[in-house]
């Protein structure tokens, strides 16, 4: 899910970075002093999910968790995802400084879908679940089909890269949808405060 | 039985030349120890570890108890060792642990680094908002 450095256009580059500020900024203003243990705990998180690989086929795929991250963060979640790529990027040359901008921006913006779907109201067992499935789902979908369009977007020779990473990411998609509606149902009986906790 | 005698001591000299190599490793690194006797230990010789193809992977010397150490970093190889006189011994070693690389290593480091960081980061934002 991270693009690497000397890949993008430099206008992708500018305008990933830009818009990644802006939402950081927004989020840094709305952080509250109490929540800021919850966010560095979700922004380790999502920098230790990344070396959780799934083999598919000869190459892997790794966990991202940003659907479990927007649920509980909400805009908040641009700052946590932000640092761990930061650190990722300078400590094990995933993605890299060049890219933050816009690998923030194609992991972190996604992950506010989960908080949406987070906040739909359901009484119902079976469609609570179905909901938690959709919240590690969907912003995963969403990711992997803004990288594809990210990398689309800087020319023809990237459009078969672009279709082999929404492909290869397929899989984490169902495999984070089953582990965000484990992991919220186990949060929502062993410690439900967690999940009020940002509004 | 003179001839018995002499096939004796004839054997038994050759049997206290023998030079024994024993090796073992935990993944990270192959421990060698080589000796003639339980008492007497190859001392100062050379030994070699071979890769594939019969390539040189290490070079090194035994110390005084006849051990010698060096990284581990193939899974078969062979290692020779040669003491002087010309007494010389070489056995293959398959070894059934995985390799644990020094990268593999680092990498734990830097994950713990990082969460020290995203720790330290967190904790200036919080002196920041108080």
């Amino acid at each position: 899910m991270h693009i690497s450095e000397g890949i993008l256009k430099p206008e992708i580059l500018i305008g990933g970075t830009i818009v990644s500020i802006a939402i950081g900024s927004y989020a840094l203003k709305k952080l509250k002093n109490e929540e800021i243990p919850l966010v560095a705990v979700f922004s380790a998180l999502f920098f230790l999910a990344s070396f959780i690989h799934i083999p598919v086929g000869p190459a892997s795929v790794h966990l991202i968790l940003n659907g479990i991250i927007g649920a509980i963060l909400g805009v908040r979640a641009f700052i946590a995802i932000g640092i761990a790529l930061l650190l990722q990027g300078l400590l094990f040359g995933y993605g890299g400084v060049s890219t933050l901008g816009i690998n923030t921006f194609n992991l972190a913006l996604p992950a506010l879908i989960g908080y949406a779907i987070f906040s739909l109201h359901v009484n119902n067992n079976l469609i609570k679940k179905i909901k938690y499935f959709f919240i590690g789902f969907l912003p995963v979908t969403t990711s992997a089909l803004m990288l594809s369009i990210t990398l689309a977007c800087n020319g023809e020779s990237l459009i078969p890269a672009a279709k082999i990473a929404f492909i290869a990411n397929m899989p984490v998609m169902f495999i984070e949808g089953f582990i965000t509606m484990f992991a919220l149902l186990f949060l929502e009986k062993v410690y439900p405060k967690i999940l009020n906790e940002i509004k | 039985m003179k001839y018995l005698i002499v096939l004796l001591l004839f054997f038994s000299s050759v049997y206290a030349h023998k030079l024994y190599i024993i090796a073992d490793d935990n993944g990270k690194t192959l421990h060698i120890k080589s000796y003639f006797t339980k008492s007497s230990f190859c001392q100062e010789c050379k030994v070699e570890i071979f890769g594939n193809n019969d390539k040189v992977l290490f070079e090194g010397k035994t110390d005084k108890k006849g051990n010698a150490s060096f990284p581990f970093t193939m899974k078969n190889i062979d290692i020779e060792v040669t003491a002087s006189m010309g007494h010389k011994n070489r056995i293959s070693y398959e070894s059934e642990n995985e390799i644990v690389s020094i990268e593999q290593n680092e990498s734990y480091k830097k994950i713990l680094l990082a969460l020290g960081i995203i720790a330290f980061i967190f904790f200036i934002l919080k002196l920041i908002k108080k």
